[in-house]
């Protein structure tokens, strides 16, 4: 049903939602299989296809975040300027990341680099889920829109956390109590600990410092919370 | 019922909840991130943060509890109470006076927690009293919900702080009473009543029944609240708009 009404067709919001969940999908799946797929096979240096294909995906998924984000304002300067911004970070992403290859001689140079990229992904991820938090749990009646609302936030909060995990571990590399290299090695372990997290899974982090695992927690929290809380304004009678 | 009654509880739930988190927020978050980025030299500062939004939460609950209750006597000793117990923190925690040495700080901690928990404890049975009885809107019901949830956490937390206080080893490691204890007392109540891994496997008995039956409670109180949640309110007619 969702599919055969939907591609194409549908309002801007809804378009934007639905498309930033397959991205995130996709961008997902990037992080956490396809280098080990690739492995699997016996394929050298797998983490080229990984990295290619992530820096491919996270153009969209910026492009497409940032057209969610003007739907929250009318601003046209602002809008620019974000665009701009986001523009800025991606190309600076793409020089710092790219596999094939490496403007900066040791982990250490790239480290205030990385930091840029991730906080500013960090900080366009919340602003999208404080938007859109408040767009889903506003007293309207519910709409096709919200459910796809509510699978790109559920998302994006695994992917935000991420981006604070690797803003620790880029500050203190090692904070996992395990060795992890910088970039998007640490990224893809970031994002396996988010959603380990959000998934109310164990992990295998024990060794993690304080601070992780007290923002981890929080995650969980936040998790479970968000789904009884949805559930709920899902199901709930609609005040029309 | 009149709404404008109903108005502010929604509007008292929301604050609630807004003060909750970020008393958990910065309960968790301030000490490990004074270590991980060497802060040493902000600290003082970050617990005055810490000190002001928890004397805001408490005068927060006394704003709540009148919604509930009209008897005065309870709202003036619940007043008296809440307002020593923030003075009392103050004393104890604040970074520019020591007024008392660290070999006396436990019964003032005590009547800080304990003092608390009462509070919360009654915030917590007029709350679910109120959720529950089906006359709520669905928006404050929402937030009324949430609010209950994280009131549980940090009413289990001062609980696990007060054994904390009689028994420093009560997790296994030692712990300094005050801040930090408190700080791994909110960690280890979210942490059950989320079910996730148990960091403290050293814990005594006492810690670790009480976190079984925060688990069992959280399991509890979320599969009614999805129950209560799913149920039409009754006086959905009367105001929508929260």
């Amino acid at each position: 049903m969702f599919f055969t009404k939907g591609f194409g067709i549908g309002t801007g919001k809804k378009r934007d939602f639905r498309a930033t969940v397959i991205l995130q999908t996709l961008i997902i799946f990037s992080a956490l299989l396809l280098k080990d797929i690739f492995l699997l096979f016996g394929i050298e240096n797998s983490y080229v296809f990984r990295d290619s294909l992530f820096l491919l995906l996270g153009a969209i998924y910026v492009l497409i975040l940032w057209h969610l984000l003007t739907n929250f304002t009318n601003n046209k300067l602002l809008q620019y300027v974000l665009l701009a911004i986001i523009i800025a970070t991606y190309v600076l992403a793409l020089v710092t990341l790219n596999p094939f290859y490496s403007l900066f001689p040791t982990e250490q140079e790239e480290q205030p680099y990385l930091f840029i990229i991730h906080f500013v992904l960090f900080v366009v991820e919340a602003t999208v889920i404080v938007f859109s938090i408040l767009d889903i749990f506003s007293e309207e009646r519910l709409s096709q829109e919200k459910l796809w609302g509510s699978a790109c936030i559920y998302l994006m909060i695994a992917l935000c956390f991420g981006s604070i995990y690797d803003l620790i571990n880029i500050a203190k590399p090692g904070s996992f109590g395990v060795p992890v290299h910088l970039g998007l090695e640490s990224y893809s372990e970031c994002i396996y600990y988010s959603m380990t997290v959000l998934a109310g899974m164990d992990n295998s982090y024990g060794n993690a410092i304080k601070l992780i695992r007290n923002i981890g927690v929080l995650e969980a929290l936040w998790g479970n919370l968000f789904i009884v809380l949805l559930v709920g304004r899902l199901l709930s009678q609609p005040s029309d | 019922m009149n709404t404008a009654g109903i108005n502010k509880k929604g509007r008292d739930y929301k604050n609630l909840m807004i003060f909750q988190s970020l008393l958990i927020v910065l309960g968790l978050i301030l000490s490990p991130l004074v270590t991980v980025f060497d802060l040493g030299k902000f600290r003082p500062l970050l617990y005055v943060l810490f000190l002001v939004s928890g004397g805001a939460y408490m005068l927060f609950l006394w704003t709540m509890l009148r919604n509930f209750t009209k008897m005065e006597w309870l709202e003036k000793v619940t007043l008296y109470l809440l307002v020593s117990t923030i003075i009392t923190s103050f004393l104890l925690e604040n970074p520019v006076i020591k007024l008392i040495s660290e070999d006396h700080r436990a019964p003032y901690l005590l009547f800080v927690h304990i003092s608390l928990l009462l509070v919360e404890l009654l915030l917590i049975i007029y709350s679910m009293r109120d959720i529950f009885s089906g006359n709520t809107l669905s928006a404050s019901r929402l937030w009324g919900s949430a609010s209950l949830y994280l009131m549980i956490a940090l009413a289990f937390a001062s609980l696990y702080d007060v054994v904390v206080i009689f028994n420093p080893n009560s997790f296994g490691v030692k712990l300094k009473p005050g801040f930090p204890s408190y700080s791994e007392s909110i960690y280890y109540s979210i942490n059950s009543l989320v079910k996730w891994n148990d960091t403290f496997p050293e814990a005594i008995k006492l810690v670790k029944n009480i976190r079984l039956m925060q688990a069992v409670l959280g399991e509890l109180f979320i599969a009614l609240l999805v129950g209560n949640l799913l149920n039409k309110p009754v006086e959905e007619k009367v105001e929508r708009r929260v």
